[in-house]
């Protein structure tokens, strides 16, 4: 288990501030954050590469703040793979057992053969890292990280380099080897489908400030604020107002109070400013007759885009532009195309009241 | 169009090519071939010219020893620190390039010398400098440090930073990350910055002369046979000079093309 206390480090023009994350033994934790929050920084720090400021790391309710890197037994894996060039493949995946006593003879042959085996590496130890390719390097660091049976495993933007097949099969071995392994595992990412697919948990962070920290599904349905809602895919966020005890958005949209939980309407939120609604893609439903739904607008398709895997569709009713996704054979059994006339409904469970307090840093 | 274009650019450049190699190698071949053969077995067998070869060798060898000695992990601490007034300290290590050499040897000749207390306490230690192959060595330094030391920092700076990182989590000391990562890495840039500073030490002339003239260098036997002689009896050994130096150099950037390769 590593506990993060109260962790500030100043940089110039930047600082991390009042960091406190814990994440449990065998655990999946995800650090989701924009480029440039601060997310490899912090890695670095829990690896003792940096030493922080103030504040405190415990490693199994050991204070190992000040300690060396060499000492703390965690493992990184950065983005660019970071292979040692004048190794083979065998050499770089070996490098951290001559430093560790306590590895060796059938115990070390039997890890390195299984890591080999799980990673499909068998062919390539005799080679250099210069001749493989990104998907391969990605498996002989990961293998290199996890020899050494680290306390916690740190992955620095694991899949940023990777092409999308390679990606979603390595993915799906990391998964495999964390299932098998249960290390430790600490992902930083920009990308919130790798969180989605890989972490337990999460914490979001934003201009060297953690946001939010949750399940991965609870920060998923619940953002706390529009910032993380936007780094979450949730693509309709529009600014609320409160009139006559309603709050509206867009043109009138009125929204029903019975509609909201107690919880959105607590105190703080009842004078409306600063708020906004947000409704996913996903939730918003279309049709070219009246609908079902407990809200239902109507508004004309603007632009359409396909990736392939589902349709993105952008409709401007009342005066604001709401994107929905659909599925391609959804979109044709509609007849949608540019222009057409349709609805477009929601209903009172996917509306998500968000607070203002990173307002700030979302406008880029 | 593009293409005519291409081309000529492409003739110009091997033309200059051309000039540039005919201008270095000219002159040394034309050396070469018009020493006389008498007068060239006669230097070879010259006890005097073989002391000066071997004085050039043995002090180029020490100083490019001592410059590895303490300008490798001085380049490793300006690869890896940025600090105010670093440019300042850059600037600084690469002022023997831009001093003319005879300044150097009559700036060290100051501080070396009777005149200066440094002089003054290196004799009373005992360690005489002026006119001795540790003067030679102190001249070779001063000129070629700036050569191995900018080699090396540049072979360390290309070498990224996370590798260090990753060798450090994984369980090894700086000092470890430094041996098996860093200086391994960087080994063949490093060798190349030590052949130039061995060949840079090899053909210094005007620092080393104002402060050993005896015993001599080669470069400083030369001089002498041609004040002394004429440009006859300094043509021979020029060219063992140049032969040696050659042949030693050509082997030396082999081994390091070999050192990159693998």
């Amino acid at each position: 288990m590593i506990e993060i206390k109260d962790l500030s480090f100043r940089l110039p023009g930047f600082a991390l501030t009042d960091i406190s994350l814990t994440i449990n033994s065998t655990e999946f934790y995800a650090l989701l954050g924009p480029t440039g929050s601060g997310k490899t920084l912090l890695l670095e720090i829990i690896a003792g590469l940096k030493y922080p400021d103030s504040g405190s790391i415990l490693l199994n309710g050991q204070d190992v703040t000040g300690m060396k890197p060499e000492q703390r037994n965690i493992s990184i894996v950065y983005q660019d793979y970071a292979l040692f060039p004048n190794m083979s493949v065998e050499q770089n995946i070996n490098y951290g057992l001559r430093f560790r006593k306590k590895h060796s003879g059938v115990n070390y042959k039997s890890k390195f053969d299984l890591l080999v085996e799980m990673l499909g590496i068998q062919k390539l130890i005799k080679r250099s890292p210069q001749n493989l390719s990104g998907g391969e390097k990605q498996r002989v660091s990961l293998a290199r990280a996890l020899i050494v049976e680290p306390n916690i495993l740190l992955l620095d933007e694991p899949f940023s380099a990777l092409d999308a097949n390679t990606k979603e099969v390595i993915q799906v071995e990391l998964k495999k080897l964390h299932n098998t392994l249960k290390t430790t595992t600490l992902m930083v990412t920009h990308n919130f489908s790798e969180v989605f697919s890989l972490a337990e948990k999460v914490a979001i962070i934003k201009s060297g400030h953690i946001q939010q920290v949750g399940l991965t599904e609870q920060v998923f349905k619940m953002p706390n604020s529009r910032f993380v809602a936007n780094f979450v895919g949730m693509k309709n966020i529009f600014p609320l107002s409160w009139e006559n005890n309603i709050f509206s958005f867009g043109n009138k949209i009125q929204l029903n109070n019975d509609h909201l939980t107690e919880r959105q309407l607590t105190n703080k939120h009842t004078d409306g400013t600063g708020y906004y609604v947000g409704l996913r893609p996903e939730d918003l439903v279309i049709g070219i007759d009246t609908l079902l739904t407990d809200y239902q607008l109507d508004g004309t398709i603007s632009s359409v885009s396909n990736n392939g895997i589902f349709t993105e569709v952008t409709i401007e009713a009342r005066k604001l532009y709401f994107t929905a996704y659909l599925t391609p054979n959804r979109y044709f059994e509609l007849g949608l195309h540019e222009d057409k006339h349709i609805y477009l409904g929601f209903d009172r469970n996917n509306i998500n009241l968000l607070e203002e307090k990173s307002l700030e840093s979302t406008e880029r | 169009m593009s293409k005519t274009k291409l081309d000529r650019l492409y003739l110009l450049s091997k033309f200059s090519g051309l000039l540039i190699i005919s201008f270095i190698m000219y002159p040394i071949i034309n050396l070469l071939l018009t020493t006389d053969g008498k007068i060239m077995l006669e230097t070879v067998k010259d006890k005097d010219v073989i002391n000066a070869i071997w004085t050039s060798f043995l002090t180029a060898t020490i100083t490019t020893l001592t410059i590895f000695v303490f300008g490798v992990p001085f380049a490793y601490f300006l690869a890896r620190n940025d600090f105010k007034g670093k440019k300042i300290i850059e600037s600084i290590v690469d002022i023997p390039v831009v001093i003319p050499h005879t300044v150097a040897g009559i700036i060290l000749l100051t501080v070396l010398g009777r005149q200066c207390w440094l002089g003054r306490f290196l004799e009373s230690t005992g360690l005489e400098v002026i006119g001795t192959r540790v003067g030679i060595v102190i001249a070779m330094i001063f000129v070629s440090m700036p050569l191995l030391i900018n080699a090396a920092k540049d072979a360390f700076t290309s070498i990224s930073p996370r590798l260090e990182n990753v060798s450090r989590t994984l369980g090894a000391t700086h000092f470890q990350t430094f041996f098996y990562v860093t200086f391994s890495i960087g080994w063949p840039g490093i060798l190349t910055g030590m052949i130039l500073t061995w060949a840079r030490s090899i053909s210094e002339f005007g620092a080393v002369v104002m402060i050993t003239y005896h015993p001599m260098i080669a470069p400083t036997l030369i001089f002498d046979r041609f004040n002394a002689f004429g440009l006859e009896y300094s043509k021979p050994v020029s060219a063992i000079l140049i032969t040696v130096s050659l042949i030693i150099f050509i082997i030396l950037r082999l081994v390091a093309q070999r050192g990159v390769r693998n």
